[in-house]
């Protein structure tokens, strides 16, 4: 694994004083943080914290209130509709539900973003979507309808999608939340190769603590819309903050609230 | 004061949605077609069209026969009875045939565009084709949109025909009205420029209508199924009294004497 933080001028993307807003909750306010370049970043959190808004972020799907989220230097939020899709054609994202087409088959789906942004022969495309299938280890499932796949299937078919045009940045989005150790194991091991053989940049979004300590390089730690902690998987078990401490040790007790904010009940006095 | 609050939160967001819904019907209409586009229209066409043609003929069918029989018995009182064509052919023409093919196509076509678009929308399929690098608007609002501005006119002329005939079995072949005078009457009766023109061009806004609330509603739905049952119920209920609200003004202004 790679701890070594390399300089800020290898970073990808840079998040600078992002505030967003969803109604009146406030998501994210003034954060500011760095994915640099061929690393594995991950951002954790507790749920509803705000981790898959970040990716819509990121990718454009969302504008935020204030800040600048910046690919290579350029704007997100203010660049045309046709560029922000060229940027998205350098970006794979893995959903959570994997959200293949159900109307296509396994080839088709990993064949839609080549026939969108290439002009590639029939041939070429085929020996591609083999290839990337071999990649995630499902070369022979490319008749298969998304129906017919398992969830862990399902998710390896999305990520063979995801890096079809070999994107230069890939976003997983809770990648493993609701599989089993072997299929974690098996993602787990796929992220981290991918990385290496692609030289990809990785984003992860999870709240699974043990898995993504041991994939990541750099993580960053979110609740309450600030960045709690940051810092290298050693780093962060030495963490000072209390919120990073009850957040890695999985404790109820901590400045995170277990219970939803609501009325106190009324007190003895009152009820007599 | 709150329910003050209330309503003006409520229009703020009914005309943020019309803005929106405008600026999507914009960005589709006045988009280049690709060759992609077009086969996907193609692909589109019989999905919604060919596959409504069952719907859309039986309907044609009933609707004339009730109206040959209708005809015949209002006409016979007053020894009119060789009116029968004229009255059935103006009836669909005019007025029927546009706003009972579009009622039904909403029920038919539109609901299930809404519940398409929702469900790919809930199941982040939009998302994920966005994030791909390829505009859902074009790659699955447009050719839907487009398919149901051209087959909701060619379901309606169907439509008509069909109504024609049955207005014909009931009354020629049933009930003994001379064959003769049921065509002829229709023939002199009818003018293409007045009577057909108009009824098509009631039918293409129509389809426009109907159409367009469908993919709105499946683009804006809340991606819960609650909220795909919300509007897909919107949908149908949207484009029904649209396409009545819109034939009265229609029909004012092309054969209602407003000049």
């Amino acid at each position: 694994m790679n701890n070594q933080i390399p300089s800020q001028s290898q970073s990808l993307i840079e998040i600078k004083n992002l505030s967003f807003k969803r109604g009146e909750r406030i998501i994210y306010d003034n954060v500011s943080l760095t994915i640099r370049r061929g690393q594995i970043t991950a951002i954790m959190g507790p749920s509803g914290t705000g981790k898959t808004t970040l990716l819509r972020l990121i990718g454009g799907q969302l504008v935020p209130d204030q800040g600048q989220v910046l690919l290579d230097g350029k704007d997100i939020a203010t660049m045309s509709r046709s560029d922000l899709f060229a940027a998205r054609a350098r970006m794979g994202m893995l959903f959570q539900s994997g959200a293949l087409f159900t109307d296509m088959t396994t080839y088709e789906n990993v064949a839609f973003p080549l026939r969108a942004h290439t002009k590639l022969p029939e041939h070429l495309i085929a020996e591609i979507v083999a290839l990337k299938l071999e990649s995630v280890g499902l070369r022979g499932a490319e008749q298969l309808m998304p129906s017919e796949l398992s969830g862990g299937m399902n998710r390896r078919v999305a990520l063979a999608r995801a890096i079809a045009l070999d994107p230069e940045l890939i976003m997983y989005d809770e990648p493993f939340a609701g599989q089993d150790p072997i299929v974690m194991g098996v993602l787990s091991r796929l992220i981290r190769s991918l990385r290496e053989a692609l030289d990809l940049t990785t984003i992860i979004v999870s709240h699974d603590v043990a898995e993504t300590l041991s994939i990541a390089d750099y993580i960053y730690v979110v609740a309450e819309g600030k960045v709690q902690g940051e810092g290298t998987p050693a780093e962060l078990r030495e963490h000072a903050s209390p919120f990073v401490r009850q957040f890695l040790t999985g404790s109820i007790e901590g400045p995170v609230d277990y219970q939803f904010s609501h009325q106190a009940y009324l007190s003895d006095e009152v009820r007599s | 004061m709150n329910a003050i609050a209330l309503l003006g939160r409520r229009v703020i967001e009914r005309v943020r949605g019309i803005g929106v819904a405008t600026v999507m019907l914009l960005q589709i209409l006045f988009s280049m077609p690709t060759k992609l586009g077009i086969s996907l229209f193609i692909y589109q066409m019989h999905r919604i069209g060919v596959m409504s043609l069952l719907i859309i003929g039986v309907s044609g069918l009933f609707i004339g026969l009730v109206l040959g029989l209708q005809g015949y018995s209002i006409l016979v009182n007053v020894g009119s009875e060789a009116m029968l064509g004229t009255m059935v052919s103006l009836t669909l023409l005019r007025e029927l045939a546009p706003v009972v093919a579009a009622l039904l196509f909403a029920g038919r076509a539109g609901s299930a565009l809404t519940a398409e678009i929702g469900l790919m929308k809930a199941t982040e399929q939009l998302s994920s084709m966005e994030m791909i690098g390829v505009d859902p608007l074009k790659r699955i609002v447009s050719p839907r949109l487009w398919a149901g501005i051209v087959s909701l006119p060619m379901l309606t002329v169907i439509f008509a025909a069909i109504g024609i005939l049955g207005g014909k079995m009931v009354g020629v072949d049933f009930l003994g009205v001379d064959e003769g005078s049921y065509w002829s009457g229709m023939q002199s009766s009818v003018q293409f420029g007045h009577d057909v023109v108009n009824g098509i061009i009631k039918s293409i806004v129509f389809a426009l209508i109907c159409t367009w609330i469908a993919v709105y509603q499946g683009y804006a739905c809340e991606p819960t199924s609650e909220g795909i049952a919300t509007s897909t119920t919107r949908t149908v209920v949207y484009s029904s009294l649209c396409v009545l609200g819109f034939d009265f003004v229609l029909t004012a202004v092309m054969f209602g004497g407003v000049q």
